[in-house]
């Protein structure tokens, strides 16, 4: 009876060690995307709006941008990013270079650029085609609107700014700051100004829990080259962190050439 | 007294699901009611403030 009794106790004590351990673990994965919806509040960064809205959501990203209507005339992005020394996060995710100088201006309004992120293959798609990555660079203005400038990846030259990221980047979850090196993200978009004013342009979310809508995103038309090693070498990073394509609900995409 | 330890584990090991279940809230009448527009708008001032903070820190 004593042996039955310190077995169960035993087995108790685990089941509550591995709720425990459950409780420290990251609060989404790309694996369990169906259930990120279903985050607890109480599980969640406080002060955010609950998570309910990756799944309940009508207006999500990313998007298929096959299907679009032209535009004449749409407000010009104009980009004025600076060369600044190179912060990187490895955040169980992606990798992600933290910004503090860097704007982005559309029409009258000014955003500034927050971060630029990866992923492996890219999450908005053209007529289905799939890119094998794409880099968000993500702005806001003061009072908290967010607009988000995606760029594809293709595979062709070597992107010597990419290369940066790459050589830096911490294996293990960690931030760091690179001494003696600066990048300017401006060499990660296509070199004219012409291609980085030719966009497809639509509302809607991050994405990536908390899912939350009312981005305004801008993808660029032409897609930035990386050499085929540099691609394989950021899916050691990660590869497959993408979310798949979101239902437009009747969202238009427009088109600006 | 083997069935009544059995009998405990078992209940101690459903009592969390059925209190979550009994405590999950039903889900918020925006699932099928109103316009993706007026959902969009529902997100508080403050809430924006901390998911600039937010994508500042971490992938969004």
């Amino acid at each position: 009876m004593n042996s039955l009794l310190k077995k169960t106790i035993f087995a108790l004590s685990c089941m509550a060690t591995s709720v425990t351990f459950a409780a420290d673990a990251p609060h989404w994965t790309y694996d369990e995307q169906n259930v990120w919806g279903e985050i607890p509040s109480s599980l969640t960064p406080p002060g955010l709006p609950p998570y309910t809205e990756c799944g309940l959501g009508q207006k999500q990203s990313p998007v298929d941008l096959g299907s679009t209507k032209l535009v004449a005339s749409t407000n010009a992005l104009k980009m004025q990013y600076l060369a600044e020394p190179l912060v990187i996060s490895n955040n169980g995710h992606t990798l992600k270079v933290n910004t503090t100088t860097g704007s982005l201006n559309i029409g009258n309004e000014q955003y500034s650029l927050l971060q630029y992120h990866i992923h492996a293959p890219s999450e908005h798609v053209l007529n289905g085609k799939t890119y094998p990555a794409e880099i968000h660079f993500v702005h806001s203005t003061p009072d908290g609107k967010l607009a988000v400038v995606g760029v594809f990846i293709e595979e062709g030259k070597v992107n010597p700014e990419f290369q940066k990221i790459l050589a830096h980047s911490p294996n293990q979850v960690q931030d760091v700051t690179v001494q003696g090196v600066t990048i300017n993200p401006i060499n990660l978009l296509p070199s004219s100004s012409i291609d980085r004013n030719k966009f497809f342009l639509y509302s809607g979310s991050l994405t990536t829990p908390p899912c939350t809508e009312g981005v305004n995103w801008y993808v660029l038309k032409k897609p930035i080259q990386l050499s085929k090693t540099q691609i394989s070498t950021f899916e050691t990073f990660y590869s497959d962190n993408a979310r798949p394509n979101q239902p437009l609900n009747g969202r238009q995409v427009l088109e600006k050439q | 007294m083997k069935h009544i330890l059995a009998g405990l584990i078992l209940s101690m090991l459903f009592a969390p699901v059925m209190a979550e279940e009994q405590s999950q809230p039903t889900q918020p009448t925006t699932t099928s009611s109103p316009s993706p527009d007026k959902k969009a708008d529902t997100t508080k001032p403050e809430e924006k403030t901390n998911i600039v903070d937010f994508c500042r820190t971490h992938t969004c």
